[in-house]
């Protein structure tokens, strides 16, 4: 059986998900047994535009981005995103909340009108995307068990439900009754709730579950007597590409 | 059973002994900040370190007989090995609840004869020294539950005499093994009856009960409540993160999925729980979700705590432990749903009758009146003013009726359409009909008939001062809605805004047209008419009455709803009610029903256990929701 060809791409991103990729080093080699990187600029220099699965790291930040993304689309049986910045626009959708010649002369300066940019966008925002690996960066354990579902032709298993979950299955102390506003009951887990059980908040950084009930968790803000207006700052961090979404909520509130 | 006497030292070094061959599991602390200490289940490295007086745990110690990630077998490509895990541990310092938890989870994998050995294995494997809690924990209820206490399922329990000393009693042979090398210290009647002490000082701990009914109605209460509003108030607070499941010690629904290795031809099917409050749960591949809002699925999280496993086990699946309560952010909480569903259940099944008391030799004699005045209204409907012979008021409310006597024709039940706030004579507005209405319209001025009443329970405007009153009439229900109309007109400064909405069938049939010009004329009523069918001279809203709710925006909490019409109204104006959010206590109706007598004798007039004659005409919502052949 001939091996499952790879690639892995990136557009505006830090490409730490990509060094995460490289981190699995124990696995890595095992992983090489069942497919071929053809691809991947970040760890080799050769580049093959014949692959089965593209992986992509980062958002669309610029129209001449667009071109390359739907060539990788034609070139790709499944295409997979990496990240929070090809899955839900990321931290680069900080910017959409701008002006963006504002955004341009603060970043370029003098040199701006050399350098392009427009609203940042998801990836699925332009192309079809087969599934989202999400998380800021993404989790090792979870690419891999993402990867080995592919190959097995399974549906990888993507939970679509709060951080709530795996923070009580870590015995966490409620984040809430700490004091501090948390987005885990509206972000989608799968980082094993990471951050609250390091004592910080959940920072939403793998967005919101398919329907996540924004209403509900005002309340809470409220009973807390927490700040709405740090709740929505904190969503601006990653979910910023979706603000409209929920503009009338916030606006209701 | 035998007992023996230790002292903590001796206890610690026997754990300390134990540990070599099991894992040994028992309550811990954690500081995650200053103020925040948080108690859990864990492997003991020192124990020392052991919290014997823990208060509860986040999670229950269900972990360690099913855990939240189990591997039911092993394949490598088509051939399968069974994987059990039964290596031996112990579980120390678990409280009753928490014993009767793990006692619930074994007759649920028991279940029906089909065995669930993965768990089996593991719990057989377990050994559970028990000890009684020292303090009741926040927002618990094992009172009610009867969890507080335990005499099975544990192998030894330990019972504190001082601070140092503790009693054991071992109950089964894995106990016994434990405790086989222990010395005991003798135990004298002193200790029997400091033991007896500390029994009755740990019980006067857990003396009031939480729910306001005994664990055993509550099958049958629910049974009485799945359609309650109450759940959807529930289901809007809900986030459904899934947090009382995870928390629950009796929650045991798990999800099953393969997870290859990097082989991709071999990996393990394990088991993960699950949780019914996340939406995925009953979601299946062709995507559909059978169990699609928050207020169905909080509904089934108690119905199978407290019903559908009942049923099915003869247990409760709750143990009143309170985790469910303390995980909730939104407060969503078990003794509130209970005790809330138990009051509107009480105040649903309890309808005050107001005994009408009729002055004179008989309830069945009539008190002459005369017709000083009428009105045909349209064609069928004719408008009468009475005044009693004595010059008396007829004393009524609004929403009441009368049995009007015409002598050799009959009697029949007629609603009061005018106020109270009129003083010296009433009025009635009557359909041609029946016999005895067909001989009234044929009365003139100066006639007399027999009346007898006021009959029934009116509209209780002693409840709607200063709320918003929106009334929904259709074709003839303006008649006894317009005598609390005019009440509320002329004590206009003692209620909110005023909504009328009036539907008739055609516009030949609208009553009152004199006084919907001047309800329309003024400020302070917001007035809307619609007719079924009408020719093109009619330039209002044509539609049943239902499709005024659109044009009107109400406050949900601080409106009254009163609703009179025929029969086939009430369920549709019924479904926009609910999706306006108004409360079922704030809507009131005025039902129809056969009367012959007005004082509950009778019979012809009973829905289910209730007299309309007696206790309605008007009834709320919640009085009514119940009885099946209200609506």
């Amino acid at each position: 059986m001939s091996k499952v060809r790879v690639a892995f791409f990136d557009f505006a991103c830090c490409e730490g998900c990509q060094l995460n990729v490289l981190n699995c080093e124990d696995k890595l080699l095992d992983i090489l047994n069942n497919i071929e990187i053809v691809n991947f600029r970040e760890a080799m220099s050769e580049a093959s535009d014949n692959y089965d699965i593209a992986f992509i790291e980062g958002s669309i930040t610029r129209e001449c981005d667009i071109p390359r993304l739907k060539k990788i689309r034609e070139n790709a049986k499944i295409l997979i995103t990496l990240g929070s910045c090809s899955s839900i626009g990321g931290v680069n959708a900080i910017k959409n909340n701008f002006d963006l010649e504002d955004v341009r002369n603060e970043v370029y300066g003098n040199q701006k009108d050399y350098f392009e940019t427009t609203l940042a966008r998801p990836i699925d925002a332009v192309v079809k995307v087969d599934y989202k690996i999400y998380g800021c960066p993404i989790h090792r354990e979870e690419f891999v068990r993402i990867i080995t579902s592919l190959l097995a032709g399974q549906q990888p298993y993507i939970p679509n439900h709060p951080v709530c979950v795996e923070c009580k299955l870590k015995d966490n102390f409620c984040v809430f009754d700490k004091g501090m506003t948390c987005l885990g009951p509206l972000t989608r887990a799968g980082c094993g709730a990471r951050c609250p059980s390091e004592g910080n908040y959940c920072v939403g950084c793998r967005g919101m579950v398919d329907e996540p009930e924004v209403n509900a968790h005002f309340d809470i803000l409220k009973k807390y007597n927490l700040s709405i207006d740090d709740i929505k700052n904190k969503f601006e961090i990653y979910y910023s590409y979706y603000r409209k979404k929920f503009e009338n909520i916030y606006n209701a509130r | 059973m035998t007992k023996i006497l230790l002292t903590i030292r001796t206890l610690n070094e026997l754990i300390k002994n134990w540990s070599k061959e099991n894992k040994v599991i028992a309550p811990l602390k954690k500081y995650e900040t200053i103020e925040h200490k948080k108690y859990y289940f864990d492997e003991v490295k020192n124990p020392e370190d052991i919290e014997w007086n823990y208060i509860t745990t986040i999670r229950p110690p269900k972990e360690y007989v099913y855990p939240h990630q189990q591997t039911l077998l092993k394949y490598k490509e088509n051939q399968i090995q069974l994987t059990f895990d039964n290596s031996p541990q112990i579980l120390i310092g678990l409280h009753p609840c928490d014993i009767h938890s793990i006692n619930l989870l074994e007759v649920s994998f028991k279940g029906e004869g089909n065995i669930d050995r993965n768990y089996f294995e593991k719990r057989n494997a377990t050994t559970i020294i028990g000890m009684d809690c020292k303090t009741k924990c926040d927002k618990s209820f094992c009172v009610s539950m009867g969890t507080y206490k335990i005499s099975e399922g544990y192998d030894a329990y330990i019972r504190f005499i001082e601070n140092d000393i503790l009693l054991i009693e071992i109950k089964t042979e894995k106990g016994e093994k434990l405790f086989k090398n222990a010395q005991s210290e003798l135990i004298n009647n002193k200790i029997i009856s400091k033991e007896q002490k500390v029994i009755e000082e740990r019980n006067k701990l857990f003396t009031e009960s939480e729910f306001t009914l005994t664990k055993n109605e509550i099958p049958t209460l629910l049974e009485k409540s799945y359609n309650s509003l109450l759940w959807k108030d529930i289901g809007q607070k809900c986030l459904s993160c899934g947090s009382c499941n995870i928390v629950c010690p009796t929650c045991f629904c798990f999800d099953v999925r393969d997870e290859n290795d990097l082989t991709i031809t071999s990996g393990e099917r394990k088991r993960y729980w699950d949780a019914c409050q996340l939406k995925d749960f009953t979601r299946v591949a062709g995507n559909e979700v059978f169990r699609k809002t928050r207020e169905g699925r909080n509904r089934h999280r108690i119905f199978r705590k407290f019903k559908y496993l009942f049923d099915r086990y003869d247990n409760f699946y709750c143990i009143g432990c309170g985790r469910c309560n303390r995980a909730c952010l939104a407060e969503i909480n078990i003794v509130n749903i209970i005790n809330d569903l138990y009051k509107e259940y009480k105040e649903t099944k309890t309808i005050k009758p107001v005994p009408f008391v009729v002055k004179g030799e008989s309830i069945y004699e009539p008190k002459l009146a005369k017709i000083v005045k009428m009105e045909q209204f349209t064609e069928k409907e004719k408008w009468f003013e009475f005044v009693f012979e004595d010059g008396s008021d007829l004393g009524h409310m609004p929403g009441q009726f009368v049995s009007v006597s015409v002598f050799g024709v009959g009697e029949a039940p007629i609603s009061i359409t005018s106020s109270p706030t009129k003083k010296g004579s009433f009025e009635l507005c009557l359909r041609k009909i029946g016999n005895v209405t067909e001989k009234l319209h044929q009365l003139k001025v100066g006639d007399k008939v027999g009346i007898r009443g006021p009959f029934g329970r009116g509209f209780p405007y002693n409840k709607m001062y200063h709320k918003d009153i929106l009334f929904v009439c259709g074709g003839l229900g303006l008649i006894p809605a317009r005598s609390l109309i005019n009440y509320i007109l002329d004590n206009r400064n003692q209620f909110g805004k005023m909504i009328i909405l009036y539907g008739c069938k055609t516009p030949e049939e609208i009553l009152y047209r004199n006084e919907i010009k001047m309800w329309e004329s003024r400020d302070d009523v917001e007035f809307h008419i619609t007719v079924d069918k009408a020719d093109e001279n009619w330039k209002g809203n044509k539609g049943v009455i239902t499709t005024l709710f659109s044009k009107i925006k109400i406050n949900p909490l601080n409106t009254v709803a009163v609703i009179v019409g025929p029969p086939i109204m009430y369920k549709f104006v019924m479904m926009e009610l609910f999706a306006k959010n108004i409360l079922h206590d704030n809507i009131y109706m005025s039902l129809e029903r056969r009367m012959k007598c007005g004082v509950g004798k009778c019979g012809h007039c009973q829905i289910n256990g209730v007299y309309v004659c007696q206790e309605g005409p008007v009834f709320s919502y919640s009085e009514i929701k119940n009885l099946e052949e209200a609506i």
